[in-house]
């Protein structure tokens, strides 16, 4: 088995890629995948918080790394979901402690029992960051419909465009507000594909129920009705190859928008 | 004490060379209420000569502060001090005479002694071996070392980081090596069990290859279980009750007695994320530990505060140390070799850290860590 290894990253911090690799990863695993999550953030670890295994680890990837246990050992089994593993980052030591040759490595040795290996890069294009894209063959770039995300997005898939390796690169659009959209005070998601000129994997709307799971530890696609949790778990079935179309953020929450969207759609038309 | 009011003291009792000296001097100069101070050292029965004073007073010099005097008994650091200037106090000599080094001292080899776990447990720590003849032959290469060592000490400060010092270890067995059978250690059997609140920061150095010691406990094992830590009064035990009639500073009464008088360390700040503690000897925090924080100690750990961080206690093997916190609330409790984490959910928020406090103690029953409730004792 020769499992696919994608790295999640932005440039920027902030946009959601914990978020987004925790819920990728839970919506796999709920597939049926086996998967495995890394967290290269090493230092500034959150992933294991938002998956609620903080108080499960006990070996990290500097101690795979350090040969002071097994790989085996360092992967902590997720709560819910025997498919699901995840290795941690140290929390106590810098980007330093891994090299890019190491976590290359480690993801060989991975891919031969795991069908998808998503690693969480950190904020930045430096030694972190080397380190989460030295493995991948696949990358994922999350970007807010901001100016700021976007221009960072821009350096990173040019960075991506670079690496032999990462032979697929997809756009993931976080935090859309629709109303916001709606009167021109944000940028619209066709632009944001425009401007990057990249392929789209996915479109996630504002969502505060994303807050509340991650306060809970329990990442948000287990909510069935949240419109976030859906939106992540299409991400999860277009990356098995499954064509999904894009979800209508933009939900008529009554009769009377319902009404309106209607008509306003027979215009344009 | 007169002398001292106003002065910083650093206590030195305890070191055994005189790159110790030097690595707790400067550690001890990391605390900021250090620096710009008159400093005082208690040296008791270590020796330094002049060159080793002049480069421990230029090192307190290059953090603004002044070394005022020297507390010592021995005459050759006497006769130093007073060629330079800085005044003396006599310290009551506390020769206790040991007949000569004992070769398998636990203290001497740490890499058998984590494997020997009662041998540690029932060590009588502490011991102070300074030799007199050892330090006059090992002058010139002692001040090298300590340069390189002050160097090293203060960038792992910097970096909150366990501090090891495996090469001041192998120095000083290559020192062992070369002393003869007959020679006669002085040591200071036990630290002064006073309640003062010591402000220095004494890290030593018998922390050696962490490394080693982990495989050697955990070798052959695939998986580690980690069970969730429970409260005795949820824990259904039988002996409950005897658990807690029992003065938590007293073992249980069945149990062999634990010596444990190991050097014990107050460290007054709060530990915050990725910052990591570790001492050969108890561990005492006022303030509270923030999870992502590490506390490792090869005593007893206590928290006056909040303990919201993983905590090792009995880090070389004993399973009699003891976690106690005014208010638990650990992601993962570790005595010895039994690991424990909270249970899921079971999260103090942030908001409601200083409501009222519940002291609780954990300890090893039966392979399980058991939280013990402090108050009405």
């Amino acid at each position: 088995m020769t499992g696919s290894v994608i790295v999640i990253t932005s440039g920027k911090g902030g946009v959601g890629k914990t978020t987004t690799s925790a819920n990728i990863g839970t919506a796999l695993a709920k597939g049926g995948n086996k998967v495995v999550l890394i967290d290269t953030d090493i230092g500034l670890r959150n992933l294991d918080l938002l998956l609620g295994l903080e108080n499960r680890i006990v070996y990290t990837i500097v101690d795979v790394v350090e040969e002071r246990c097994k790989l085996k050992q360092a992967l902590v089994k997720d709560k819910k979901n025997p498919n699901l593993c995840l290795l941690a980052a140290a929390q106590t030591r810098d980007k330093s402690a891994v090299n890019s040759e190491q976590l290359k490595e480690i993801c060989e040795t991975l891919k031969e029992e795991f069908d998808y290996i998503l690693i969480d890069c950190p904020a930045g294009i430096e030694q972190g960051f080397q380190n989460a894209v030295a493995g991948a063959n696949e990358a994922i770039v999350v970007t807010t419909p901001e100016m700021s995300a976007i221009r960072d997005a821009d350096r990173i898939i040019g960075l991506l465009e670079a690496k032999e390796e990462v032979k697929k690169y997809r756009l993931l659009v976080n935090r859309v507000r629709p109303n916001l959209i709606k009167t021109n005070d944000m940028m619209s998601v066709e632009d944001v594909v425009e401007i990057l000129s990249a392929e789209l994997i996915g479109v996630i709307p504002e969502d505060t129920g994303v807050i509340t799971s991650t306060n809970k530890g329990e990442p948000i696609v287990n909510d069935e009705n949240s419109l976030a949790g859906q939106a992540y778990n299409n991400v999860a079935k277009r990356i098995q190859g499954e064509d999904v179309p894009f979800l209508d953020i933009d939900k008529p929450k009554n009769l009377v928008e319902k009404i309106k969207k209607f008509f306003s759609k027979k215009v344009k038309a | 004490m007169e002398e001292n009011v106003g002065l910083f003291v650093i206590d030195l009792s305890g070191c055994d060379n005189t790159g110790e000296i030097i690595n707790n001097v400067s550690l001890a100069l990391e605390i900021p209420n250090a620096s710009g101070r008159g400093i005082s050292l208690k040296l008791r029965d270590n020796v330094l000569n002049q060159s080793q004073l002049l480069s421990i007073k230029s090192l307190i010099e290059s953090y603004n502060s002044e070394l005022v005097n020297v507390e010592t008994s021995s005459l050759i650091t006497q006769n130093a001090c007073e060629s330079m200037g800085i005044k003396v106090r006599q310290a009551k000599a506390q020769k206790v005479q040991q007949p000569e080094v004992d070769e398998k001292s636990p203290m001497l080899d740490v890499d058998s002694s984590s494997v020997e776990n009662s041998k540690i447990a029932l060590a009588q720590p502490a011991q102070n071996i300074a030799n007199e003849q050892n330090s006059h032959n090992m002058n010139t290469q002692n001040s090298e070392h300590t340069v390189k060592n002050t160097n090293n000490l203060n960038e792992t400060a910097r970096q909150n980081k366990p501090i090891q010092m495996a090469g001041n270890l192998n120095q000083f067995e290559e020192l062992k090596k070369e002393l003869p059978k007959e020679a006669v250690v002085d040591s200071n059997p036990a630290p002064e069990q006073t309640p003062i609140l010591r402000q220095t920061a004494n890290q030593t150095n018998n922390e050696v290859s962490r490394q080693n010691i982990n495989k050697e406990i955990f070798d052959g094992l695939e998986r580690q279980t980690i069970t969730v830590y429970k409260k005795a009064s949820e824990a259904n035990l039988q002996n409950e009750e005897d658990f807690e009639e029992v003065d938590f500073y007293a073992p249980p009464t069945n149990e062999p007695v634990v010596i444990d008088n190991k050097q014990t360390i107050y460290v007054n700040q709060t530990l915050r994320s990725g910052q990591t503690l570790e001492f050969d000897g108890n561990i005492v925090i006022i303030g509270d530990c923030h999870p992502g924080s590490e506390i490792k100690a090869a005593g007893d750990i206590t928290v006056w505060g909040v303990l919201g961080s993983i905590a090792h206690a009995g880090s070389k093997g004993n399973r009699e140390a003891r976690i106690r916190a005014l208010k638990m609330n650990a992601v993962q409790l570790r005595i010895a070799n039994c690991y424990s984490r909270r249970p899921d959910g079971g999260n103090i928020p942030y908001i409601v850290k200083s409501a009222i406090f519940t002291p609780e103690e954990a300890r090893i029953v039966d392979d399980n860590i058991v939280l013990f409730k402090m108050a009405n004792q």
